[in-house]
């Protein structure tokens, strides 16, 4: 096909190349950092309550707990992460608008993956306030849902705002563009 | 590693640079916009590399990737999706298969009118008109977009006598 378009290549196509590169390798240490830095948390979680020569046994498990949560949701960040950045364009149009509808549905079951790790900060939260209730679990655990809960919805609703704002209108184009394919 | 994929990434927009900036000027008149599609084009290639495995032609990949990328380019270009052609694009023509000689008589009309009537087709099928412009088989095509061959010809057959009929209902008004 003829066509009265220039050939001209990218005036700058290095450089592009070069943003690309960089682009890569900040994915690569977002990953590489953020992870390390959750381990470093649950460890020194952990370690902290462990050594703690006043704390009992609450404290202790109390902070396996928070490391154990803090491990999860690093692992979790990877692979919701993973999943984002890995998106590829050269699939047939049916097979991207699919999983874009997937991708961008408000409400996924593995967003429940994220209660895990929850459960169990609760829980180490819950362990390691008891000491100042007099060993009074039921006084620690609502206290803790006090702070946990509204903090917890305060999140969701943030969530949703931004999910609604940026992913519903792409689902929704996405939904009407398959639709259209296959009628 | 990395300076393979650095090399063949550009290897590729050596090749089928021109390819995918005429994708690019099917979907926005304006330069600039060309220009940032091109550009966004080209990042999901390097994305997506990895993930090829040759399995099917490097071409039909690419249009794989610049449709993709033209469907959600900012997620704005489906609202506004408008073919923009070339008036002397010969390939207009294979939109009509049969005796019907568009280019020959009242050939800037016609064009005009085909143009503005292409334009009144869904996003989906000007997806389509554009690879069809771009001399892909049906069998291409089914690859790029994901549907059957079979799928793919009824559909292009349902375009065409829809572009036939309301070219046939101007000329009559």
């Amino acid at each position: 096909m003829k066509t009265n378009h220039n050939n001209n290549r990218f005036h700058d196509f290095d450089t592009f190349v070069g943003g690309l590169k960089k682009e890569d390798s900040r994915n690569l240490k977002i990953t590489k950092t953020f992870q390390p830095i959750m381990l470093t948390l649950a460890v020194l979680y952990a370690l902290v309550f462990q050594f703690d020569t006043e704390g009992g046994w609450e404290q202790r498990v109390g902070g396996i707990c928070y490391a154990i949560g803090f491990v999860l949701f690093a692992l979790i960040f990877r692979k919701f992460y993973k999943e984002y950045r890995d998106v590829d364009y050269g699939v047939p149009v049916v097979e991207m608008l699919t999983s874009a509808i997937k991708r961008y549905k408000m409400f996924q079951r593995k967003m429940l993956l994220i209660i895990v790790p929850v459960l169990f900060i609760d829980l180490g939260m819950i362990l390691i306030t008891v000491r100042s209730y007099d060993g009074d679990f039921s006084a620690a655990f609502w206290t803790t849902q006090k702070l946990l809960i509204p903090a917890l919805l305060f999140g969701l609703v943030i969530g949703l705002i931004i999910a609604h704002k940026r992913q519903k209108p792409l689902r929704d184009a996405a939904l009407m563009l398959l639709k259209e394919i296959q009628s | 590693m990395k300076q393979t994929k650095e090399n063949h990434f550009k290897s590729i927009v050596e090749e089928n640079g021109d390819q995918l900036k005429r994708i690019c000027r099917y979907y926005n008149s304006d330069a600039e916009d060309q220009k940032d599609m091109y550009q966004e084009i080209l990042v999901n290639v390097w994305k997506s590399l990895d993930n090829f495995r040759g399995d099917s032609k490097i071409s039909t990949w690419l249009y794989r990737i610049a449709l993709n990328t033209a469907l959600t380019f900012n997620g704005k270009t489906y609202k506004r999706a408008k073919l923009f052609i070339d008036k002397d694009v010969q390939n207009l023509n294979i939109l009509f298969d049969d005796d019907e000689v568009l280019l020959k008589e009242k050939r800037e009309v016609e064009l005009e009118m085909l143009y503005n009537e292409m334009n009144q087709l869904s996003v989906i099928d000007k997806a389509m008109i554009t690879l069809m412009l771009e001399g892909l088989s049906s069998r291409e095509i089914a690859d790029v977009i994901g549907l059957t061959e079979p799928n793919i010809r009824v559909k292009l057959h349902r375009i065409k006598e829809q572009l036939r009929a309301q070219l046939q209902s101007s000329k009559n008004e």
